[in-house]
Formats: C-alpha cells, structure tokens, sequence
C-alpha cells in the first residue's frame, strides 16, 4: 500500500490524501477543517495511525475505513484535551525526534562513509521536503519565511559536509560531532516558526520519502 | 446509604473539585521558626513552549523540567534565604473552556519547602506586566528581611519587538523586551532593584537589553548569541550561603564560569556567556545602543528572523571601549562559518550578513 499525497486544497487545512491499495481500491479521506485550529489536532492524531496502517495492512480497504471511522471521534475527543497547542507541540516533537534518530544512527555507524551517506541523504530528504511544501499555493508569507530560514540552514550544513561554498570538508573522525552540531544549533534556537499544519505535512513527507 | 447522605460528603466533593481545579494549596513546612533570611532567590522557569532537547547519548530532555529540579535542589540547599519558583507551565482548559491553574509555584524559606501551590497568569494585565501573578504571590510570601536579590528566568529568545506566540498555550498573549522589562522592574518594586538578573535564553545578552535593565539590576548575566537549551548552572547561587554580601559580579561570574565548564565538554555550537557589569556600561550604553538602532534601521531588509552575531563585527562598533564592564566566556561554535572566530566582543546584534573583518 502507499500514500499520496494529493496537495493542499484553497482552504487553509483542508488536506487529502489517497490510500491506493494494490488491488486499485481507492479509498479517499478528506479531512475538512471546520473548527480552525482544531484540524492540527486531528491532522496530528490521525497521522500516526494512518501511516502505522500503510505499513501493517494489505488489500483491506473496508477495515481500513472502518478504523478511520473509529478514530475520528476519539481524535476529536483528544483535541478537546489537548488543542491546537498540544498539536503544535507535538509536531515540534516530531521533527526534532527525527532528527534524533538520524544523529543516532550516524553514531551508531562505524563506518565513516556510511555516516556520511547518512547525513546527505536526511539532509537531501529536509530539502526535497521543504521544496514540495514551498511549491504549495496559499502559503503564508510566515510559513514561507520559516521554510526559507529552515531550508537555508539545512543547505549550509550539508555545504560544510561535503567541503562546498568555501567550507572544508567535515573530517571523518568528526561527523559524530558534525551530527551533533546539527542536531544542537536545530534545537536550541527554536527555529520552527511555521504553522502545525505545514510542518505536519513535512514530517509525513519525510516519512514517505 | 446514598452517597450524598454521608456526613463527609459535601467535604469530600469540596476537596475533589479544588483537585480538579488544581488549586491545592500545600503548607508543607510552615510551621516552627522560620529563621532569618539573608537572599532572595527567584526562578522564573518558562515551559509554556517546546523546550524539547536531546543528550548526547539520544535521551530526551525537557530543558524546563531539569531546570525545575535543579532549582528545587537549590531550595532545599538555601537554608539561610528563600527561594522562588515559578514554573510557568501550559494552560490547559477544562473540557476546552475553563482554565485549569497550570503554573506552579515553590516557596522554600531556610530549606524548607513553606509552600506549592499551582496558579493561573493574569492575562488581563499580561500585555504590560507578564508577572502581574508572580508579583501577587512575590509580595505574599516574601520575606522582609532579605536585601540580596537574584532573579534567574529560564526560557526561549525574549522577542526584541513585542510579538504574539511566544506562550503556546496563550498565543494571542503579547511578549518583548519592553514587557519583559517591565515586569521585572515590578518584581522588584522599582526602588529596590536586583543584584544580579540572569538571562538563560538565547541571544539577549545585547546592548538594548541591558539598556533597558539598567535600573532594574546591578549585573546582567546573558548570553549574547544562542544558549543551548540545558540552560545556564544555578548551583552556585548557593555561594551566598557562605557569604551574603558577596558582589554580585563574583557570583554572576561563578554561574558562568561553572556553566561554560559544563557547555564546553559537550556542546559543539558557539557559547557566550556574558557578565555586564550595568554601573560601568551605562556610561556608554545609550551610545552603543543608539548606534545599533540606526544600524538595525538602515538595514532592517536584511534582518529577517535573524540570530545575533557578535556586534563587534559590525560597523559602528568603534573600538574596544564597548568592552568594558564586560567579562566574557566564549567559545567558538566548532562547525559552521564562524569556527575560526577567536575572539567577541561580548555583545549580540542581529545578523545582517554584513559582517566586518574583525577576527
């Protein structure tokens, strides 16, 4: 099974997305957003459970609707606990714990071009991530100004990887702390300034990607 | 029986719904002498953001939440001061409509912890004075015969132009320098200004900051460029248990010595930790803080969400003489364009870009 994503339609959270199973069953889930900011919770909620069953489930598109019917509400019930706060939070969460777990992995390898195919390749997956959210319409000029600023920093760093635009080349014996230095200067100036819906939308690509 | 017929009913649903609303008011040790007090010490602990950070070895902190335990530890260490600790947690709402008390408040006087209790910000009078709650509670408990005042406040970047956002849970909430400013020059009651004021944030070690603090302390302690979220040491405070009348330099010094020992061992991004001495920079304060203003203003199509850069590197930084009063701990970053910096002025400016050749 895989995900599609279709794109953004003209109202601000309105996502769809298509599960195509590989018997062409189609199923589609629109998500509108009525209640504002709440569609960041559900976006937020749903999002997990739904790539949990593009890896768990084949050919079983009924169950699948079922489930999502199930979820919904439940959802609905964690936004009025959480609220979009809570969502914005989280996705924040998100993001950096990916970034964690790429900064783990590069340390956990010995070798050191493996660890630096794995720094090129999470930096080119940010970057071909932040590319397709850029070529969305109706991106707010904040949104825009925030993936700008992210992808400025993320294109830097991988030019100081591989010794690019007047850098020296990160040595071998130092990509652990290369990694480290990414992972530090991401987290601690509070750089994401874009809204929970745009960064939703990157993390679920990078996941895909 | 019913439920409702017993006597300790109505007790019993009184105390479920002050739980609920999260108002149990803890007097845990306010009994006996409470014995004199010679410090002040006020933490005020931002949490209402993502303070998410991880280790080295991949575990996940939550920067606001370690600050909180250290603090405690401080507490219970203080036995001859009191100490503060305001833990300015999210807010949620009851079923999406009524306030829980989120923030909490630590009292501890001579060790002991005299009172916890959780509270609610004063959103009405949060757009001039974002402690307006923490100064109520301030004036409750404190002490009168303490005259040595800290205030430490842990947190994200204070917004240079006051801006929505920076409270998660409170986003139409407006917060900046001036507002900041303000509410600390309400803590401290406008006539008794602090010893030392520690800024463990990113990039407010800058000279509108400190101009504006100026009657509010007598030190500054801030980072000039960005902090890493682990936040700056407050163990040493604990040096006024010994000495009491120790200058405030001194004791802003060991935070920051103690701090860059720790950040250096395991930080790979730039570390500035700054030391203003506001009696001495006041003298040129205003004109250094003028001359980034026309700066700021002249390029302000280059500042777009900038970090701060070291203001030395920028043109109207005339000399030297805009380091006095400033003792700095800096480390370079050891990746990225300004690894092979070796030296910093100890003030931050917004990034243009722009830089001078200074080394």
């Amino acid at each position: 099974m895989m995900i599609k994503l279709k794109g953004l339609g003209d109202k601000r959270g309105y996502l769809l997305v298509k599960f195509k199973t590989v018997t062409t069953d189609t199923i589609t889930f629109d998500v509108l957003a009525f209640m504002g900011t709440f569609l960041d919770s559900i976006l937020l909620k749903s999002y997990s459970y739904v790539t949990d069953l593009t890896e768990h489930t084949s050919n079983r598109p009924h169950r699948i609707m079922k489930k999502l019917l199930l979820i919904l509400p439940l959802a609905v019930l964690l936004i009025c606990n959480s609220g979009p706060v809570q969502a914005q939070n989280n996705a924040d969460k998100k993001l950096k714990k990916h970034i964690n777990k790429i900064v783990q992995k590069v340390k956990n390898e010995q070798n050191p071009v493996e660890k630096r195919e794995i720094l090129n390749e999470a930096f080119d997956d940010l970057t071909k991530a932040f590319e397709k959210v850029e070529n969305m319409e109706n991106l707010s000029d904040t949104d825009q100004e925030g993936i700008a600023n992210l992808r400025k920093m993320v294109n830097e760093k991988q030019n100081e990887l591989n010794g690019k635009a007047g850098f020296t080349r990160v040595p071998d014996s130092q990509l652990n702390n290369f990694a480290n230095y990414v992972q530090q200067d991401f987290e601690q100036a509070d750089e994401i300034t874009i809204s929970v819906t745009v960064l939703l939308l990157i993390i679920i690509i990078l996941l895909l990607l | 029986m019913k439920l409702s017929d017993c006597p300790l009913f109505p007790y019993c649903l009184v105390l479920f719904l002050a739980v609920l609303n999260g108002s149990v008011h803890a007097t845990a040790s306010s009994t006996g002498d409470p014995g004199s007090v010679r410090y002040s010490l006020i933490y005020i602990i931002h949490g209402d953001g993502n303070y998410l950070y991880h280790a080295q070895n991949g575990e996940a902190q939550q920067a606001d939440k370690k600050v909180l335990k250290e603090a405690t530890k401080v507490g219970r260490k203080a036995k001859r001061g009191e100490v503060f600790i305001f833990h300015q947690r999210p807010e949620k709402k009851i079923l999406g409509i009524f306030p829980k008390k989120d923030r909490k408040l630590l009292y501890f006087r001579n060790g002991r912890l005299v009172s916890e209790q959780n509270y609610s910000p004063d959103h009405q009078s949060a757009s001039d004075n974002p402690f307006a709650a923490e100064t109520k509670l301030y004036n409750k408990y404190q002490s009168s015969d303490q005259n040595y005042r800290v205030l430490s406040y842990f947190g994200h970047e204070i917004p240079d132009k006051k801006r929505k956002g920076y409270h998660k849970s409170s986003p139409s909430t407006v917060f900046g320098e001036k507002i900041f400013v303000s509410g600390i020059k309400t803590l401290s009651d406008n006539k008794n200004p602090f010893k030392l004021v520690v800024l463990s944030t990113c990039d407010d070690g800058t000279p509108r900051m400190a101009n504006l603090l100026k009657d509010a302390t007598q030190t500054l302690l801030a980072s000039p460029q960005n902090l890493h979220l682990s936040h700056i040491d407050t163990k040493s405070l604990l040096l006024l248990e010994k000495n009491s009348s120790l200058s405030s330099f001194k004791l802003a010094d060991a935070l920051a010595k103690q701090t860059f020992s720790r950040l250096s061992s395991s930080i790979q991004t730039v570390i500035t930790l700054s030391v203003y001495q506001l009696e001495k920079v006041s003298d040129y304060l205003p004109q250094l803080a003028d001359g980034y203003k026309s700066y700021a203003e002249n390029y302000s199509e280059h500042i777009h969400n900038a970090e701060n850069t070291d203001c030395g590197r920028l043109p109207f930084f005339v000399d030297s003489k805009y380091e006095q009063g400033v003792h700095l701990y800096f480390r370079p970053p050891r990746f990225g364009r300004h690894a092979r910096w070796k030296s910093h002025s100890g003030w931050g400016c917004k990034n243009t870009d722009i830089d001078t050749n200074r080394k």
